[in-house]
């Protein structure tokens, strides 16, 4: 089942569908879980963080935009699991609260989560395709800048001086658009 | 645009083992209460191994209107001097008590879990801690943190916060022993009867806080997991008035548990009503005379307002069996055989006349006087043979 359909299967509540996402996903959840983790977390850790993802995915169901498919909702999922799970310490990747997104993002208020893609999909338009990759790499898979300077084939500090452009060039204009939590 | 991001610069995702996907399937299912999956979710791993302890439970049990009897303290007293024997007879379900005997030896010390248990509203943690790197210790001394506080914390599965205070360090060499409580004021919700998995984590740090560096400088993490039952509480109902701060609550039940005691009041309660109910003293009544003062201790008292439920908690476990009565704002319960309901008991309070606010300070408190009143009072509660019914005497 495509992607769009299981988001669909699982909004009416189908079970099925979700057990579908679970077997699917699971290896991208993960991926998001391990990345944003940098490696402090044990497995079992990671596996607690996909359980609740895919929980919460069930919860929220009714919430899911199926427009925008499952990949996105899963990333800021396993993102804010994992906020959720460091909030007493620090966390081990300073890009999660770096970046910070409220904490129903993408998952639990679908009005907002449409304005914010609204505003990002423009702020993303202004930045060239390497910077958007970069940005997409480290917000949302919660690669290193190590990771992705070894994948685009440039060197770390030019990866984060990139990152460090785009994240201000993207806060003004969030800012300006009234996402002040940016 | 951002959907075709997520494909376009698509993410090496993982190839996890199918029998991981599944195992976590089938937790995703339980907890979203769906039916087909409930069965193999609810399967204990391997290396839980629930140890309760039959011939105790069936000791003290009687059940009756879903509140299960079980002698929780037999049972982890008998795990402690060896007698496990009889585990396989058990029905963990009822027991409470999840034994989790696991040792992880590594360069830096050593953890030996013991034992968890737990009720709705409190858990306990038993583990010791041999410190073996030359970190721990200062000037030939085992650094005083470690003695006031371990580097244990609990994650209740699927449940927000984690931590505990520790209730009781004793030190033998280098090894520290370790009783540590986690209660639901300090994170987690009221648990229902059932089955929940309790994770430790330890993290130390060298030098700095925990995390520090944040490019993976933690220094020995070991997580480790148990499943273990949460028993019902021993629930009595009452119909008994309570006077406090001239205020009369009428109290609806007494609910008893290994760790905690709970009084319920069915109406609801302002925020000025919830402070004045810590005001009441509470003591547990033991069976040789002494008592246990619960009271005075603000952090071991919680107020549920959903439930306008006030719960007092133990901090270590009390032998159930060998409780008498429980005593809150001046009312005695005395309990007899280990049961249920009670009906018409507080007939002193409710008739009681509520004080004038302006009361006249050079005379008797007429408060004071009717709680002198109600103090006098012993509320017996007997379980009758034939009917499973309670009766005052």
């Amino acid at each position: 089942m495509k992607e769009k359909k299981l988001a669909e299967a699982l909004k009416r509540g189908d079970a099925k569908a979700l057990g579908s996402i679970i077997d699917a996903y699971s290896g991208y959840v993960c991926a998001v879980a391990r990345n944003f983790s940098r490696g402090t977390l044990s497995e079992e850790d990671i596996d607690e963080i996909s359980v609740d993802v895919f929980y919460n995915l069930w919860k929220c169901r009714e919430n899911l935009d199926a427009d925008i498919g499952l990949r996105p909702y899963l990333s800021a999922a396993a993102r804010n699991a994992l906020k959720n799970r460091f909030k007493k310490q620090n966390a081990p990747c300073e890009d999660i609260s770096e970046l910070e997104l409220p904490a129903d993002f993408l998952v639990e208020q679908t009005a907002e989560l449409h304005e914010m893609i609204e505003c990002l999909n423009g702020g993303l338009e202004q930045l060239t395709d390497g910077e958007r990759e970069i940005f997409f790499r480290y917000y949302f898979y919660g690669e290193s800048s190590s990771q992705i300077a070894e994948k685009m084939g440039m060197a770390e500090g030019t990866v984060r001086a990139k990152l460090s452009r785009t994240r201000s060039r993207l806060k003004d204009f969030l800012a300006e658009r009234g996402f002040s939590y940016v | 645009m951002f959907e075709k991001m997520f494909k376009k610069y698509a993410l090496e995702e993982e190839k996890l083992p199918k029998r991981r996907i599944m195992k976590n399937k089938a937790e995703v299912m339980r907890l979203a209460g769906i039916e087909e999956n409930t069965q193999k979710a609810r399967k204990l791993p391997k290396r839980a191994v629930i140890i309760p302890v039959a011939a105790a439970v069936v000791a003290v049990g009687t059940v009756s209107a879903g509140a299960a009897g079980f002698n929780l303290f037999d049972a982890f007293q008998r795990y402690f001097s060896g007698q496990t024997e009889e585990a396989e007879t058990v029905d963990p379900g009822v027991a409470g008590l999840a034994e989790y005997e696991k040792v992880v030896e590594l360069d830096d010390y050593t953890l030996s879990v013991n034992g968890f248990m737990g009720d709705r509203f409190s858990m306990l943690v038993y583990y010791d801690i041999t410190y073996k790197a030359d970190k721990y210790f200062e000037n030939g001394e085992l650094k005083q943190e470690f003695l006031e506080r371990s580097p244990v914390h609990f994650f209740l599965m699927n449940k927000s916060g984690g931590g505990g205070s520790h209730e009781k360090i004793t030190v033998s060499g280098n090894t520290v022993s370790y009783v540590q409580e986690y209660t639901a004021s300090e994170g987690f919700d009221e648990l229902d009867g059932g089955e929940y998995e309790l994770k430790l984590r330890v993290t130390f740090a060298d030098t700095t806080d925990l995390f520090a560096g944040l490019s993976g400088n933690l220094c020995d993490p070991v997580m480790m997991d148990a499943k273990f039952p949460i028993p019902e509480e021993l629930s009595f109902s009452t119909d008994a008035d309570i006077l406090l701060a001239d205020k009369k609550f009428h109290l609806s039940a007494v609910d008893i548990s290994p760790l905690s005691v709970g009084f319920s009041f069915d109406v609801s309660l302002s925020e000025e009503d919830n402070n004045t109910l810590y005001d009441g003293e509470i003591a547990l009544l033991m069976k040789d005379g002494t008592e246990k003062d619960l009271s005075g201790n603000e952090k071991n008292w919680h107020f549920d307002e959903t439930s306008a439920k006030l719960i007092a908690h133990y901090g270590l476990p009390i032998k159930t069996e060998d409780i008498a009565g429980v005593r809150y704002a001046g009312c005695t319960f005395k309990i007899e055989n280990g049961a249920i309901v009670q009906t018409e008991i507080a007939e002193s309070a409710e008739n009681a006349d509520i004080p004038n606010e302006s009361g006249n300070d050079t005379e008797a408190d007429p408060a004071e006087d009717e709680t002198s009143r109600v103090e006098d009072d012993i509320y017996v509660i007997k379980k009758s043979e034939s009917e499973g019914v309670v009766y005052i005497s």
